[in-house]
């Protein structure tokens, strides 16, 4: 058996006198990891537990349930009803919330810190002894599917699900988190129990508990309803191999509610453990500096424009990373000239000497966002569960160091490395041709 | 009343969250901790600049929100939108700098400027309004100093680039064509169009394709002039840094801009609509968006906490029948806004067209239910609770703390306003509630918009 606290580790930082905060991570003895930080700065605790089951982890036939399942996770645990569950954390002046995403499922509550346990109470029920009642299940099935027709109604959803569906082809992230409405129509209640029990045991879970609380006290909170359970056994990850479509083609789809063309651009890039990864990531929030950033001035400079809009955001998951560049425009024809307009500010990039003030612009940027994070405790959660369930915690912890670690010289040699040759796969949602 | 078993306060915890959970506290702590929290100072410059500071040892966040009075209303003829656009502009031209100086004088000292809500993340619009505008502004405490100096430039010496302009009239005509296929955001539109029938109110907050492709440079310096003159605004910011200090940095910054003598227009009154006014605008949507708009009393009406209490339990009740019971729904509610003189509550849902009859009938069934009979001390105490922790969990960040400040002030509640705010939603009893819902909410005056597919 496992040492309780097997892997205690705390750190304190100190940012300055203003706001000292203090982080403990451990692992209980089932197996859940646990990150507690403490932050007096409102008189809220917000607690976020990520669940290592997301849409990646389903089969073309299943698609959908790990959506369907956050949402049965809320109607109804073996000791209460759904209107207690729902209408207690309310009561309490809590909110509730969940997410799900491609490589996890996140279950977020904040509450006045008064309230606390009870917080902690509900949602250790919800996570581990909900009964997913045969008899809400066609209901939460018609809210997902109005859920996916509100989705569908999105151009801009549109065009994600398709530009997926062409760099992800054969693997499990081509598929939309949402599902369908055919495999939503068609799953059983037993198929999702079964996913259930499979996925959420408490070693495949890390919870990240900030706010005002006392961290002894928590500590002994977190032991009386996340402990309990006992460990299962883990789920097996999906076994694929990735192959992105690489190659100058631009892939196209038209679709007759799409006012502008949306295209994507996309870069391999180094994984989060590769040593060259935040050379790179420098290098793309570099790109992604709005005014500044000299893929937004030759793309949207000038008297007319090739673009209305660009943005560069690094995709990373556990197999790979991507830099996606996101362009809108309002002229189909202009596709190819974007694309070429791309390479060739990005094959200039090996010639461009970074400075260390370009670096500090990335990396100030970050520093300020991390201690604007801390006050928000609604979206610290949200913003650091998925790299949670993909990098853990020393990967977050040290991000805005190891940012600063990079020199001049990294992003140069990554520059040359990346984009010198550039690979990348290239797909566009256009306006469908009026028909006469 | 909810058990509150919680006796300890927190060492240095201040302004307007601690405010809201001192509200949330029984009484015989609250003159305690409200003496021990309350930190503000507020000024009327020479020039009319409204200055709010407040001020927040627990964090290292230097928060400023600039709020402008009266949008809408004074926005020229034909101008519908101007605001919005040069708001976009600010950062694009100021002083002697381009928009790639400023972007990286802003990157220098990490600061994040928002002068208008996110159009790509839906439902993301939370802080737009017809009625005043605003700027938010953050950085850290380390650099504050060069940020009041920035966001000054920033504001009051916005250049409006020839060269800025067409780029921007393409970027927001990119999202008015991607709005104009959201059902929701046409619908909203459809319905303030006609809850606000010649009231600037009844405009849409970025204008139309025609307005906007009508700008002028011109017009856009005349407009923020005048609308961004110091007496037009209020200025509240959010700090851990020495009131007077930041005082001094406002005086010399913003206490430098000249006031506007040219008359501010202050809209106008509302008039409830005459039967149930329908609009409908077809969609070929796998979704159907409905919206239904009520005039109610304002601010100053003693009624209003009963009001937002009405509106939070019908809220509810349309979630737990509509969504909860029948799946008609993913996102359902109602909501109500004040100005001073006059509030308007908005009630709105999108659901399968197929289901457009039974929800528009389910939603009037449950804003009628309340009238019928009053509801329980256990549900009105549920949504005095929740409102609690909303507005506690909505002011947790200090940019949404001077947001609010700002905003309580313009509706002339005062910026600390919701420190006593949430002791009037307390003592709103069922009866009240009861009354307000059939004085108010009248189903038979209304306007219904709808827009997507109609149902057979």
């Amino acid at each position: 058996m496992k040492a309780f606290l097997s892997a205690v580790v705390s750190i304190f930082i100190s940012v300055s006198a203003a706001a000292a905060t203090e982080t403990t991570i451990y692992t209980l003895p089932n197996g859940m990891q646990v990150i507690l930080r403490e932050n007096h700065a409102s008189p809220l605790v917000s607690s976020v537990v990520v669940v290592r089951a997301g849409s990646k982890f389903e089969t073309a036939q299943n698609n959908g349930f790990t959506h369907l399942l956050e949402h049965m996770l809320f109607n109804g645990t073996e000791k209460r009803t759904r209107e207690e569950f729902n209408e207690g954390i309310k009561d309490h002046g809590g909110y509730i919330n969940a997410f799900t995403r491609q490589e996890m499922t996140g279950y977020l509550i904040v509450i006045p810190r008064e309230f606390m346990e009870f917080g902690l109470d509900i949602q250790a029920d919800q996570l581990f002894n909900s009964i997913l009642p045969e008899a809400e299940f066609p209901k939460e099935r018609d809210i997902v599917v109005e859920e996916i027709r509100k989705d569908n109604d999105n151009v801009e959803n549109v065009a994600q699900d398709f530009f997926n569906s062409v760099v992800f082809a054969e693997t499990p992230y081509e598929r939309p988190v949402i599902g369908y409405e055919s495999t939503i129509r068609s799953v059983t209640r037993d198929e999702v129990m079964a996913y259930y029990k499979a996925h959420y045991v408490p070693n495949n879970m890390i919870a990240l508990i900030i706010g005002d609380f006392e961290t002894p006290e928590m500590k002994k909170l977190v032991d009386r309803y996340f402990g309990k359970p006992s460990a299962g056994n883990m789920p097996l990850s999906p076994d694929f191999q990735i192959s992105f479509p690489f190659g100058p083609e631009i892939k196209i789809k038209r679709h007759p509610h799409a006012e502008n063309t949306y295209i994507q651009i996309s870069f391999p890039a180094p994984v989060y453990s590769d040593p060259n990864f935040f050379a790179f990531d420098v290098l793309s929030q570099y790109l992604n500096s709005g005014e500044s950033s000299p893929l937004s001035q030759a793309l949207t400079a000038g008297e007319s424009p090739l673009a209305g809009e660009v943005s560069v955001g690094l995709e990373m998951q556990k197999e790979f990373s991507l830099m996606n560049v996101s362009v809108k425009t309002d002229k189909p024809e202009n596709v190819e000239p974007i694309l070429k307009k791309t390479l060739e500010v990005l094959q200039g990039l090996p010639a461009y000497r970074f400075g260390q003030e370009d670096i500090r612009r990335v990396v100030v940027p970050n520093k300020v966002n991390e201690i604007r994070l801390e006050e928000k405790l609604h979206y610290y959660g949200i913003m650091k569960a998925p790299y949670l369930a993909t990098c853990g915690y020393d990967f977050l912890e040290n991000y805005v160091d190891h940012l600063s670690a990079v020199t001049p010289e990294l992003v140069a040699s990554v520059a040359v490395r990346y984009f010198a040759d550039p690979k990348y796969v290239v797909c566009a949602l256009e306006p469908a041709p009026e028909v006469e | 009343m909810i058990k509150t078993r919680m006796l300890k306060l927190p060492g240095l915890t201040a302004l307007a969250a601690s405010a809201i959970w001192i509200a949330g506290m029984p009484t015989d702590l609250q003159a305690q901790a409200n003496d021990k929290y309350s930190k503000f100072v507020h000024e009327v410059l020479p020039n009319g600049l409204d200055l709010i500071i407040s001020h927040n040892p627990d964090s290292r966040v230097f928060a400023i929100n600039i709020l402008a009075k009266n949008r809408a209303a004074n926005e020229p003829e034909g101008k519908t939108g101007i605001t919005d656009f040069v708001n976009r502009m600010l950062a694009l031209g100021a002083d002697s700098m381009n928009a790639e100086q400023i972007q990286n004088r802003l990157d220098d000292i990490g600061a994040e400027l928002t002068t208008n809500d996110n159009p790509y993340i839906p439902y993301d619009d939370r802080y737009t309004s017809r009625s005043f505008s605003f700027i938010k502004f953050e950085t850290i405490d380390e650099y504050a100093e060069q940020g009041t100096k920035l966001l000054f430039d920033i504001v009051a010496r916005a250049q409006f680039p020839e060269s800025e302009i067409g780029k921007t009239k393409k970027k927001v005509m990119g999202i008015l064509g991607m709005s104009s296929g959201s059902t929701y955001q046409v619908c909203r539109d459809l319905m303030y169009k006609n809850l606000f029938k010649g009231h600037p109110f009844g405009n849409p907050v970025m204008g139309s394709m025609e307005t906007v492709g009508s700008f002028m440079r011109e017009d856009l310096v005349a407009h923020h002039r005048h609308f961004y003159a110091p007496n037009n605004m209020i200025m509240a910011v959010a700090t851990n840094l020495d009131p007077e200090i930041v005082k001094a940095w406002v005086y010399l910054t913003f206490g430098t801009m000249l006031g506007d003598s040219t008359p501010y227009a202050n809209g106008q009154s509302v008039e409830k609509p005459k039967g149930i006014v329908t609009a409908h605008q077809e969609m070929d949507k796998e979704q159907v968006y409905i919206y239904m708009g009520m005039i109610t009393p304002g601010l100053k009406s003693p009624d209003a906490p009963a009001i937002h209490m009405a509106s939070t339990i019908i809220s509810s009740r349309m979630g737990l029948n509509l969504r909860e019971k029948q799946g008609l729904a993913y996102s359902v509610g109602m909501g109500v806004e004040f100005m001073p003189d006059y509030g308007w509550a908005v009630a709105d849902m999108g659901t399968g067209f197929k289901n457009m009859e039974i929800a528009q009938r389910g939603m009037v069934e449950r804003i009628n239910s309340i009238k019928n009979e009053a509801p329980s001390e256990k549900e009105l105490q549920k949504a005095q609770n929740s409102t609690w922790g909303s507005m506690l969990l909505a002011r947790a960040s200090r940019i949404n703390q001077a947001f609010y400040m700002c905003k309580n002030q313009f509706l002339g509640a005062g910026y600390d306003y919701e420190n006593d705010y949430l002791t009037k939603v307390r003592k709103v009893k069922p009866q009240d509630v009861q009354r307000v819902a059939k004085a108010y909410f009248d189903t038979g005056n209304m306007v219904v918009a709808t827009v997507g597919k109609r149902g057979q």
